[in-house]
Parts: structure tokens; sequence; C-alpha cells
């Protein structure tokens, strides 16, 4: 008789085998985000879709481990951080899978989603220790204006109202601040304080806020949890407002206020906002990301005219603040994150004919050509991409004076008619502001237009490409 | 329309005016805006007539005089030949006749065979022109272009993937990666299998050979067969004149390999001769003219392949994987 039964080690090899797949498992944090409405819900969605469908008529020629055959399959595992909400895929996918499908609800805050991915590797060492990999992908979905709180860090109160003011005064801003600006001139900011009062005020500003987002189509939000406060909703932390009188202020009763007084309690919420709220994101996710995508909407600024176009750009500017970070860098000192690769994407690149895709591209890359240089320099790595998490419009050619023209066919959102249109060039490069008075952009928006079964995947431009470049070198 | 930001105006040709290094007038001279012209590039073209240049003068005389002589003896021949026996002339009349027709097919399937060559090098420098994002040619034109190239075993199958994959949105940069990537990899895989099953035969017939004129001869008539079957399976059906051309072109661009490439190629190469020369001098002799088969075999199928490869181009370690398999294979004691 054995001492050890054969059953006895083939059950040791098995838990062996098993404890050394565990080991050699792999996990990667992947984070969306984008000012509001630039498509973080979708392009979600749509990746992992493509990836849970990969096989049933995908189209991932470019995500080097499907076109190698390596890929075996990816499914949904529960997340890892039970604290955040977790990113409503269902719900998501089923907007597309209606009749007539939609776009998906918007999501406001931070949320998750775990995928992991099985593969074959090959060019890895990995190799020669299984035959078949994992990969887990945590996808983190947050809003884009939570990064535009980061320069408030090395701000004071007094500077962040002062440059606040700044913005509210400039060309777009100052006929609907007006009002507010007036009100809180007449305050007497070392009064006691009156809550209810602040809380009004602290509502008229948001509500601002929200006019220049949705009404306005500005981009520069300032504080970002205002419009998209996540969990902290009508929490005292967030209400506050940049007092816009320091001008009038004594200096030295500034500093003595005590926190019971109007101005005092202004600048102790600023002071909490800036520690519990900005610090807090900074520390608790940023650091964790290991791969970014950003993505923007160019075509809506554009639309909107002049002053929208130049906000999003001074807000790309605000947001690349955050990967800018160097090994001298105090946010660098502060967080020490560890993001290495950041895929900037245009979105909407099916509202404009293939042919204007390297316009959009061009145009993205000079957005944020001067922290492209410095990233370079970080060598962290980026790339610009053209996207349309899911296709809404089909291509095709048309006649126009005799002469062909590529044409777009798509269902409009505002009134669900079919339009057959060219929509229109985009510009190379940065428009100059002469060329404002004589161009006006008026590019059209779609809705899904095909019911897509929840089996199937939902039809994207250039999604492989973005996942070959955030996570493809890490299936090797 | 679309290009309204670049004023732009497309002319058909480019014209080109004697280039002296004096303009021919001194005062200034002011065009209209829309004259512009851009400056003729150096296209490929024209590098190639240049290579082409005429014989000496001499040369053309002496070729025409030999040609007249010859029409003239001939016509000579023939009249006499009439007069004095005419079923002997008229024999050969036949004779020259079906000589002419011979001489004239094989011409033709020469020169046929050339052109072909020299167009897949045009297909290849313009598709080396789209990846470089010149936007001159039209992608999807050019893959079409290939695969009617291809044998039709393999393209029957992939036209269907093909139609299946590509999408309008993509551009031409996307569309040429594509196309290298999805449907010349299974051609690709093909060849390799090709040029491994070549280079086995060469490692075992040059391992059992007892004579060293017989290894020359053998590897000889090997790689020539490789080569053409590679070329055959990327659509390029040889003559004689274009399989000298062809093998020309390997060797040089064997001769020329970068240095790094010799020593990963080799270095690697001579680990595995010298390991396998510690059992048999004969079997590393076999697989140092395997790996000269494989090391051929790969640059024909770069030099014959219609798009170059971007960055995963075969290494011959791959090759030299499979040659040891199949060897294992053979010597393994069923």
């Amino acid at each position: 008789m054995a001492i050890i039964k054969k059953e006895h080690l083939k059950k040791i090899k098995r838990k062996a085998n098993d404890l050394l797949n565990r080991t050699l498992d792999q996990h990667i944090t992947l984070a969306v985000t984008g000012l509001s409405r630039s498509g973080k819900t979708a392009f979600i969605t749509s990746l992992v879709n493509q990836l849970i469908n990969e096989g049933n008529s995908s189209q991932l020629s470019f995500f080097n481990p499907v076109n190698q055959g390596r890929f075996i399959a990816a499914k949904r595992v529960p997340q890892k951080s039970l604290h955040i909400a977790r990113f409503e895929y269902d719900t998501s996918l089923a907007s597309f899978c209606n009749e007539p499908p939609t776009w998906p609800e918007a999501t406001n805050g931070i949320s998750e989603l775990r995928l992991a991915i099985r593969y074959t590797p090959k060019g890895s060492l990995l190799k020669y220790a299984t035959d078949t990999a994992t990969l887990f992908l945590d996808i983190t979905d947050y809003p884009g204006e939570w990064l535009l709180d980061l320069p408030m860090l090395n701000q004071t109160y007094e500077e962040w109202s002062e440059s606040t003011y700044a913005l509210l005064q400039g060309n777009a801003r100052s006929e609907l601040s007006k009002p507010l600006i007036t009100k809180i001139n007449q305050l007497d900011p070392f009064s006691p304080v009156d809550e209810q009062l602040l809380a009004d005020l602290a509502k008229e500003y948001t509500d601002l806020l929200h006019q220049f987002r949705y009404e306005l189509g500005l981009s520069v939000i300032q504080p970002g949890r205002f419009i998209l406060p996540g969990d902290l909703a009508d929490a005292p932390i967030l209400q506050f407002f940049p007092y816009t009188a320091f001008e009038s202020l004594d200096s030295n009763a500034y500093q003595n206020a005590q926190d019971d007084t109007l101005i005092g309690m202004l600048r102790a919420r600023f002071v909490e906002y800036k520690e519990r709220v900005v610090r807090q994101f900074y520390k608790e996710h940023f650091v964790n990301f290991d791969r970014q995508i950003v993505l923007a909407d160019c075509l809506t600024p554009l639309n909107n005219g002049e002053s929208s176009f130049n906000d999003l750009q001074q807000a790309i500017g605000l947001i690349l603040e955050s990967f800018n970070y160097g090994q001298s860098s105090v946010f660098s000192r502060l967080f020490s994150p560890k993001i290495d690769k950041l895929l900037f994407a245009a979105t909407k690149a099916d509202h404009v004919t293939p042919e204007q895709h390297q316009n959009l591209v061009s145009l993205l890359n000079q957005l944020v050509y001067k922290t492209k240089h410095q990233l370079n320099y970080e060598t962290i790595e980026m790339k610009t991409l053209a996207i349309a998490s899911v296709k809404t419009t089909r291509v095709g050619n048309s006649l126009h004076n005799g002469q062909p023209l590529p044409v777009l066919q798509g269902k409009r959102a505002d009134n669900e008619q079919l339009i057959t249109l060219f929509p229109g060039a985009v510009p190379e490069k940065l428009p100059k502001s002469s060329f404002w008075d004589e161009q006006q952009f008026n590019y059209i928006a779609f809705k899904p237009q095909q019911v897509c079964d929840v089996n199937e995947c939902l039809p994207h431009i250039r999604i492989d490409q973005a996942m070959q470049f955030l996570f493809g070198d890490k299936m090797k | 329309m679309i290009n309204k930001f670049q004023q732009q105006i497309l002319f058909d040709e480019i014209e080109k005016t004697p280039q002296t290094n004096k303009p021919y007038t001194q005062s200034q001279v002011v065009f209209e805006n829309t004259d512009w012209q851009p400056e003729a590039e150096d296209d490929i073209e024209n590098i190639q007539l240049i290579e082409k240049s005429k014989p000496h003068w001499l040369w053309r005389i002496a070729l025409l005089l030999f040609l007249g002589l010859v029409a003239y003896e001939l016509t000579e021949f023939f009249i006499s030949g009439f007069n004095n026996s005419p079923i002997i002339a008229s024999l050969y009349g036949i004779l020259l006749f079906i000589i002419t027709l011979i001489f004239g097919r094989t011409v033709y399937r020469e020169l046929a065979s050339l052109r072909q060559l020299s167009k897949r090098d045009e297909v290849r420098t313009k598709s080396e022109s789209i990846l470089a994002a010149n936007n001159k040619y039209d992608a999807r034109e050019l893959c079409e272009k290939i695969s009617n190239q291809l044998p039709c075993d393999i393209t029957i199958g992939e036209e269907k993937t093909w139609a299946k994959i590509s999408q309008p949105e993509y551009s031409d940069i996307e569309v040429v990666q594509l196309y290298s990537q999805e449907i010349l990899s299974s051609v690709d895989q093909k060849a390799l299998d090709e040029v491994a099953k070549f280079s086995t035969e060469s490692v075992i017939l040059i391992a059992i050979s007892p004579v060293a004129i017989i290894d020359m001869m053998l590897l000889f008539w090997r790689n020539l067969r490789m080569i053409d079957k590679v070329a055959g399976l990327y659509g390029l059906k040889l003559g004689y004149w274009s399989r000298i051309r062809l093998i020309k072109h390997v060797f040089i661009n064997l001769v020329y390999a970068g240095a790094s490439e010799i020593i990963t190629d080799f270095g690697a190469d001579l680990l595995g001769a010298e390991l396998l020369g510690k059992l048999s001098g004969r079997m590393a002799q076999g697989l140092g003219a395997g790996m000269l088969t494989a090391r051929l075999g790969i640059k024909t199928i770069s030099l014959c392949r219609p798009i170059p490869f971007q960055n995963k181009s075969p290494k011959l370690n791959d090759i030299r994987k499979k040659i040891i398999i199949q060897i294992k294979n053979l010597i393994k004691p069923k």
C-alpha cells in the first residue's frame, strides 16, 4: 500500500496549480472620465459589451489578443471595493436594446465594475507558468468635473474667490451671474452666520453652474461637486460660494474672523471641501488608477460657438493638470499617482464623415498639445483617438452639384426622423476668433438606430484600438 | 466642400518644365495665387528610369546590323531553297515557324512574369506610402487589387472575412494594417510552413548525403523549388528571368542584412548547431544548411509580400522551432 495515495497527490497538485494561477493573475484599474455628457456611460457599456460578447459578431480586429486568437472569454465578477456604487451595466445596455433604442441614463458620481478576462499568454514570462491567465479589469467611472477641482488644493479661500470672480466676470458668464454677485456684495461678511441664507445662496450658485453647463455648454465648472454631488447632495460641505467683494474687505479683519461669522463659515467650508472632498478623492481613488481614458466631446462645444469651445480648452487644461505630475511636483509628493498610459478620445466620431476623423484627432491633439510634451517627458504614454462607443450612423456616398460627397445617414436625436447629410467639416486646427464670425457649426445629434440584442455586440468605431492601447499590453 | 479649410486646387498632372539652375527671367514676376503648383516629387518611377539606361550606341548599331543580316540570310536561304528543293525548304519553313512560336511564347511568358514582379514592387511602394500616411492612393482599391492577385483557393474564404471586418469608417492606414494582419497573415502562415518543410528536407538530405557535390546540388534544387512555391503562394508566377531577378534581390538582401540581424539569427543558429554537433557532425552540417534555406525562405517571403511587414516580421527562430519539431518526429522511434 502506498503511503501517499495517487488521488491525494493529484489533489495537492491541483491545489498548487490553483495557487500559482492566483498569484499570477494580473490586476489593472482603468479609469474612465470626461466632462458630463461626453459619453462615459456609453463607452463603458460598449467596452464591457464587446468583451463579454466577444465572438458573437464582434469587431475587435485591432485588439491583439482577439486578433491573435488568444482571447478566451470575459465575464463580470463582483467588484473589489464594496462601498462604491456599481456601474449599472444591465440598465445601460437595456436602453440600447429597447424599442426604440435610446442613450443610457447618465451616471453621476463614481461607480465601478469588474471584469475577469481569460486569455492565453504568449509573449510574457507567464507562458512558462500557465496555459491560461486571467486579467482582472477594474473599470472606474468618475465625472471629469471632479478633476477640475485640483487647482483648488493650492488656493486659499481668498485666492479661489478672486479667480472665480474673474471667471464670472468673463464674457460668457457675466450676464447670468450678475444677480448673484449683487446679492453677495450686499452681505455683511462679519455678521453672525445665517445657515438658511447660506444654503439659499449656495443653491443659487449651484443653479448658476447648472445653467453654465447645460444651457451655455461651458466646461469650466468649479467646484465640480456642486453639479455632480454624488452622495454629498445637500450636505453643508457643499454649501458655500465665492465671496466677490474681497477688495472692500479689511484683510486683517478677515484673517481674524471667527468661524461663526458669515465669511468665517464660508472659509471653513471651503477648507473642509478641499480636505474632505478634493483631497479625499485623489487619495482614495486617483492614486489607484493604472490607466486612464479621458473622453471629450469636441463637436458640441463647436456647435455652441467660440466661448464654449475656449472653455473646453481651458477645462481640458485643468483636467490635464491632474496627470501632469513629475517628481518635483507638489501633487506627486502628496499622492504619488501611478497612471502610466493616458488615452484621449474624441467621442461621437460617428457624427461626422470618416475622412473627418483625422481632423477630429488633430483638433484634440492641439487641445492637449502642451501637456503631451510634458507627459512624454515624464514617460507617461499618451495617445489620441477618434472613437464612437456606439455607432449610430451609416456611411455612404451621394452626389452634390455633380460631385461625389461622403454622407451619413442616421436618426436625429431631437425629432427621431431619418436624415441623410454631410454634417460639415471639422476644423483641423484650433479655430481663430476671426474664424467664428464666418463659420457656424451645426453638427446634428443622433440616436442609436439599430435595436441591439443583449447577446450581440454593439456597433462601434475604434473601441478595439482604445482597448489595445489601454490594456492590450497586459495581455501579452 | 470637404476641404473648405484648406483651399486647395487639384490638378490632373504636374507639368514638368525643364529645370535649369537659372530662371529665364531676371525681373520680378507676380503670379496669381491659384497658379501655385507643388514641386514635383522624385517618384520611384523616375529613379527606375535612370537605372534602366539604354545600351551604348555601338552595341545598338551592332545589334541592328546583326538582325538585318539574319533577315537577309533567311530570305536568301528560302529563295534559293525553294528553287532547288522545295520540299526540304518547306520543312525548314515549318521548323522555323514552330521555333518562332515556341520562342515567342517563352518571351511573352518571361515578359509577363517580369511585369508581374515589377507590379508587385509598385504595390509595395504604394502600401508603404499609405502606411506612411500619404493620402495619395486609395487603400481599399489597393487591397482589392492584391486580393485579385492571390491564388484563388486562399481568396475565396478570405473575401468573406474581409467583407465582414472592413468597415467604411476605417482610415486608409487602418485598412492596410487590417488587410495585412487579417488576410495576408494566413498566407504568411502557409508560406512559413512551406519554408519549414523545405528547410527540414535540406537538413535531412544534407545529413544523409555522402558526397559534398551532391549536397550542393540538392541544396540548390530544393532552394529553387522553395522560392518558386513561396512566390506562388503570394500570387507570383515566376519565369526564368523573373526568378533570376528575384533570387538576385533575395541574395542582395541577404548580404546587406543588418549586422544585428545576422548576429541574432546566427547566434541562435550556432547554439543550436553546436548542441547538435555534439550529437552528430553530420546533423550539425545539415542543420546549418537548413538554416540557410530558412533564411532564404524568410527573405523571399518578405520580398514577395505585397504589404511589407510592420513590426512582427517572421524570425528565424520561429522556423527553427518548427524544423526541430519535425526532425524530432522523424527520428522518434515509432
